[in-house]
């Protein structure tokens, strides 16, 4: 008899999982690579075209009597000015896509007739391991977008450069072009603290909601209205130092720097009460 | 052996059971009988902590069950296969393979020859017969000492139930303790040491079968009418 | 009980000589009687009609639970029974045979007659005949079953 180790165990699960999304992955990496470079390339090449036929109107004695100038422009110009929308859509249709499937990689389980759940349920490791593999595996699949989107911008920047005469272009770098774009800018905040901060809000906002999943299945019936109630509590706690106690407003109650304090006390409570409770209701109360 | 003390559990309203007590030994098959929707399943679950009990205690070989521990001495067949349809037969056994210690490799390609299962085939191709066989090589492939099984024969054609109870017969259950529910007894009969009565959510008769027969003269099936008599 | 004898009446009619497969299969118990008491008289059977003759090996009690569709456990028990009753012998841990000793043969042969005799006398003593007659249709049923045996 093969001994597995638990934290072997636990890896396999991961794997698991992440086996499972992987087409999902690529897709939306495929569709954010052809939204943003399709409309980028379809852009520019109509901007020159356009600009073309100005300059052979003007050649055979059009409206103006100056040659045409062009003002030139940077990536961060086209980007800020003509593709906020259609840089947008992939990020949103990836936001969407991971949203739901926070919910989706738990109540796949139950679908149909043969309920995958029995199967993992009676898994001779941790119980615990299956909410921390569906966790790591959310993470990991936000991450690795984030991080294509990353390899994109350079990639789109290049392409600009390749396609648009020198004449005509300005140079910009990597941060600039993330601040192109205000969705740019919040999923790559250059401040590491804030990047922290969103992230780590992000990741406790996954673990409320696994667990307010888990209380839905532990309770049949009645288990969504606590697992309701229970993310409208996380949000309420992680949202009120900042929302009511006005961390904006320099007339407020507390210091900022007191608001801050309260604010990661309460995401820490989140984290660790969704931890913990996830841990019993898995333990102690799901249901097949 | 699996011991059952006072095991009281509610479904939504519903008290389904109201203090179930008693005990599966190693090297008998015991069969839990009771109309549908008795309780017999959510019992096989309760050991299995598939679903949570208010009341009372299981124990396994006297201790509490602690994760893995659990799942390492008992298997379960379910009712049903419980792995995704567009799994192939060859990946579902990988997959138990890669969890479970006590995954026997070689006694699960036995049981996929005597059942005539091609391992290549999808899970959502199979039909009933398969499916049920091919849940008994996923539960009996594992070296536990205990398997329970919930109503291994229901919807079965009768060649695949002959075949089903082969392995009742065969050396796969050797020293195992053996928990199935059914409904039915047909022709299990001879196959049973013990027979547990559910009605009302609670145990009413335990019966040692050669008992009944030699000092009653009563079948399994002739109590079965006294229970369940409307 | 009567089941089985009609099944041994149809096997011995077909033939053969020594106690094969066919003789382990295709047996239906009673549910009301002890499952291990039927296979012990099952094998009783087998050793008066001589299809197991004395000294032959038996299956082992797994393959004899496996061949019948019955517990394990059952089998065990039966083989204890007939042990107890000196019908088979078992050397250590190693197969078990039919007893060499005769007069214990003798005594199964003359048991079970005695029971189906005692079954058919039962049986027809509810039909009001004569003891005279009753003997000589039992002659003549004899000889004309055993005639029919001479022509196979």
């Amino acid at each position: 008899m093969k001994k597995i180790t638990g934290w072997q165990a636990f890896v396999r699960l991961l794997n698991f999982e992440i086996r499972r999304f992987r087409w999902m992955l690529v897709g939306l990496m495929a569709i954010t690579a052809v939204i943003q470079i399709g409309s980028l390339v379809t852009t520019l090449l109509t901007k020159l075209e356009s600009r073309r036929q100005d300059r052979l109107s003007w050649n055979h004695g059009a409206q103006q009597d100056t040659e045409p100038q062009w003002t030139p422009f940077s990536f961060v110009d086209l980007v800020e000015q003509e593709l906020l929308m259609e840089f947008t859509w992939p990020i949103l249709i990836g936001v969407a896509v991971i949203g739901i499937y926070i919910f989706f990689i738990w109540y796949r389980e139950w679908f149909g007739k043969d309920t995958f759940v029995y199967r993992l349920l009676m898994l001779p490791q941790p119980r615990f391991h299956i909410y921390l593999a569906k966790g790591c595996a959310i993470v990991l699949f936000t991450f690795s977008l984030v991080a294509f989107q990353i390899v994109l911008i350079p990639l789109e920047r290049w392409l600009f450069h390749l396609i648009v005469p020198e004449e005509m272009r300005l140079p910009s770098d990597f941060s600039a072009a993330v601040r192109a774009h205000p969705a740019w800018e919040m999923l790559l905040p250059e401040a590491a603290d804030q990047f922290v901060f969103s992230y780590g809000v992000g990741i406790i906002s996954v673990m409320a909601a696994f667990t307010a999943i888990l209380l839905e299945r532990s309770f049949s019936g009645i288990g969504i209205v606590y697992g309701i109630g229970y993310a409208a509590v996380c949000a309420a706690a992680m949202l009120l130092p900042v929302g009511v106690l006005e961390m904006q407003n320099p007339d407020a109650w507390l210091y900022p720097g007191e608001i801050l304090a309260v604010e990661l006390t309460a995401c820490a409570v989140v984290a660790l009460v969704s931890l913990g409770f996830g841990y019993w209701l898995l333990n102690r109360k799901i249901t097949v | 052996m699996i011991e059952l003390i006072d095991v009281r559990k509610r479904y939504r309203r519903r008290q389904v059971l109201k203090g179930v007590s008693f005990t599966v030994r190693k090297g008998q098959i015991t069969c839990l009988i009771g109309v549908n929707g008795s309780g017999k399943s959510t019992i096989l679950k309760a050991i299995m902590r598939l679903v949570p009990i208010q009341e009372g205690q299981i124990l396994i070989d006297g201790k509490g069950r602690s994760g893995a521990d659990l799942y390492e001495k008992v298997a379960f067949i379910p009712d049903r296969l419980t792995m995704p349809p567009g799994m192939k037969l060859s990946d579902a056994i990988r997959f138990m393979q890669d969890y479970h210690r006590r995954w026997n490799e070689a006694r699960s390609r036995e049981l996929m020859a005597f059942f005539r299962l091609d391992a290549s085939e999808r899970i959502g191709n199979l039909s009933k017969g398969m499916a049920a066989k091919f849940n008994l090589v996923l539960g009996l492939a594992q070296e536990t000492d205990y398997v329970l099984m919930d109503e291994p024969f229901a919807g079965i054609d009768m060649f695949s139930r002959e075949q089903i109870s082969k392995v009742f017969t065969s050396d796969l259950m050797e020293g195992r303790g053996v928990l199935l529910t059914t409904h039915e007894i047909g022709e299990m009969e001879p196959l049973l040491d013990r027979a547990l009565f559910l009605r009302d959510g609670v145990i009413v008769r335990d019966i040692d079968c050669e008992r009944l027969r030699d000092e009653m003269g009563k079948s399994v099936i002739d109590v079965m009418r006294e229970v369940y008599a409307p | 009980m009567k089941k089985t004898v009609r099944e041994l009446d149809s096997a011995v009619k077909r033939g053969g000589i020594m106690a094969g497969l066919g003789d382990f299969e295709n047996v239906v118990f009673d549910p009301r009687v002890p499952v291990y008491l039927q296979v012990v008289r099952h094998f009783k059977e087998l050793i008066a009609t001589g299809r197991l003759r004395s000294g032959e090996v038996i299956p082992s009690r797994r393959e004899l639970a496996a061949m019948l569709n019955i517990n394990p456990n059952t089998a065990q028990r039966a083989y204890k029974e007939m042990e107890e009753q000196k019908l088979i012998v078992t050397e250590g841990n190693k197969e078990s045979r039919i007893t060499a000793d005769e007069q214990v043969l003798q005594s199964v042969r003359s048991e079970l007659i005695e029971s189906e005799v005692e079954a058919f006398v039962r049986a027809v003593r509810k039909i009001d005949v004569p003891l005279e007659e009753l003997i000589d249709l039992l002659q003549r049923k004899y000889e004309e079953l055993a005639g029919g045996k001479d022509h196979d």
